[in-house]
């Protein structure tokens, strides 16, 4: 087990380097473009409620030993654990594709070689490196390399922010005109189903039963909570404010990530466009590696299957096989020639809409003593818990005809 | 869940889709604005030429795909222009279609 310090420390690099991927690279791109910082408040009111949950996730680890898919196959029977898990299942395709998708795009900014091209490679060198790697190595190098992302915040800070109107954006919503709304909202739903992921919460908490996390680890896990999605939220924001101060005085819309990949030149100049594709590439295949990871764990466990990432390959075969079948399915789409901003807004806006079922089960596992024992939730957890539900519940029914109205974009 | 039902149909109701000429004008207007950026940055010597061609084709798709009008021919023949100018590795006219791209731009606000 990893010393406290040790564990906090790779949590806040976990949060800085994993939290930024496609999903929330492109959202907050296209939010800053559109609505200036009239989108910051989606990014913190996300982060609110990851924050809250990626601890509850740990401390159901931490204290009762079991994953949230494990816990609620065993609290709830498999029938119950069985159609959320077909849900996330689809959409965690979808996203993975979409994040193979960014690392090949940020491979073909760098080389100007067509993104198509590198879809095998990049599947094969991401299915090889969970075949041959430990959970601690990958999760490691991707994250150490993701530090690269600290650019964003470089370049927003080298653009001078408005911080009073930032400040503001932080906290209210900013009503676009009618004829807007619809692509404001729909935006709005993309950035918090890019921030409340539910493969973060599947993959947090099997890492913490493969690291063996006991109770002595709660101090270590609120902190990293806390401290890792703060400074992750801080990187979205980042891109948000670059792309606010780049895009939106020009009236760029994003429809293309050759417009995204623009966001750091004005600041960095020539670094920018490396920086930007390396970041891209590393961030991608990062989130790649933990969507892949985190739905083979929570299909092997809600089935009981042997699972573990630092078993051998031949221990625990259908939960290789899974990753491996998902890596691959998941390319299609690119190989098909499917845009990938426009599979990853859509997924985005699909990862909302199965939020409810995700985040249903945590108000009862985390209030539940045959779990928790007196690690309860207290009531301000509760509430945010329930409100995150209620939020996702209002999205999962708008998120749809919002897609119609403005999405698409 | 009646008046849960309300608001998300109130928030839908809410959104009402843009008029097809304003797309049209803010796409026409979205990707000036990016090529004179690209444009720009690559006649200072902050884009490789991969790139700008890249950006120029990008620009193409899309406003063959929603635009049309006189506007959106400009605006085109612009973008092919800058493609040939990377494909020439030619900085100067870059830097002229830089400029153009801008007043489009100013134009399409």
């Amino acid at each position: 087990m990893k010393s406290s310090f040790l564990q906090i420390a790779l949590g806040i690099i976990t949060g800085i380097g994993g939290f930024l991927e496609v999903g929330s690279l492109a959202t907050a791109a296209q939010a800053g473009a559109s609505y200036r910082y009239g989108l910051v408040w989606a990014i913190v009111l996300g982060t609110v409620c990851l924050i809250f949950l990626i601890e509850m996730s740990g401390r159901l680890a931490a204290v009762s030993k079991h994953t949230i898919a494990d816990a609620v196959r065993e609290r709830f029977g498999f029938n119950f654990a069985v159609w959320p898990r077909g849900a996330e299942i689809i959409v965690n395709l979808l996203v993975l594709g979409a994040e193979i998708g960014g690392v090949c795009l940020g491979l073909k900014v760098l080389t100007g070689i067509e993104a198509r091209w590198f879809a095998v490679p990049v599947a094969l060198i991401l299915w090889f490196a969970l075949w041959v790697g430990t959970l601690d190595i990958i999760e490691n190098s991707t994250s150490i390399l993701g530090l690269l992302t600290i650019a964003f915040l470089v370049a927003a800070l080298k653009m001078h922010p408005d911080w009073l109107p930032l400040a503001r954006g932080s906290v209210f919503p900013v009503f676009p005109p009618r004829s807007e709304s619809g692509n404001y909202w729909f935006t709005a739903v993309s950035i918090l189903g890019a921030t409340i992921s539910p493969y973060m919460f599947y993959f947090y908490s099997s890492g913490a039963v493969e690291d063996g996390w006991d109770v002595k680890d709660l101090p270590a896990n609120r902190v990293t909570a806390v401290i890792g999605m703060s400074f992750g939220a801080l990187m979205s924001i980042a891109v948000l404010v670059s792309s606010a101060h780049v895009f939106n005085p020009r009236n760029i819309d994003i429809s293309r990530y050759e417009q995204i990949a623009l966001v750091l030149t004005p600041a960095l100049h020539k670094w920018g466009l490396p920086i930007f594709g390396i970041s891209l590439a590393v961030c991608c295949f990062g989130a790649g590696v933990e969507i892949a990871l985190a739905t083979a764990y929570s299909i092997a466990q809600t089935f009981g299957w042997n699972w573990g990432e630092d078993e051998k390959p031949a221990k625990r075969a259908r939960f290789s096989l899974t990753y491996t079948v998902m890596i691959f399915l998941s390319i299609v789409p690119i190989l098909l020639g499917v845009d990938p901003l426009k599979q990853t807004m859509f997924s985005m806006a699909l990862t909302a809409v199965v939020l409810p079922l995700a985040i249903l089960p945590f108000l009862l596992l985390l209030n539940d003593e045959g779990f928790v024992g007196t690690h309860r939730n207290g009531p301000i957890g509760n509430i945010v818990v329930a409100f995150t539900i209620f939020m996702a519940a209002i999205i999962a029914i708008v998120a749809i005809p919002l897609e119609i109205i403005g999405g698409g974009s | 869940m009646r008046r849960c039902l309300a608001l998300c149909l109130l928030l839908v109701a809410c959104g009402a889709k843009e008029p097809q000429s304003e797309r049209v004008r803010k796409t026409i207007a979205s990707w000036d604005g990016a090529l004179a950026l690209t444009a720009s940055s690559w006649a200072k010597g902050d884009l490789p030429k991969h790139f700008v061609k890249d950006a120029a084709e990008a620009a193409t798709e899309e406003l063959s795909k929603q635009a049309y009008g006189h506007a959106a021919a400009r605006a085109l023949a612009l973008a092919d222009e800058l493609k040939k100018a990377a494909e020439n590795d030619d900085k100067s006219a870059g830097a002229r279609l830089a400029a153009t791209f801008e007043q489009e731009a100013k134009k399409q606000q």
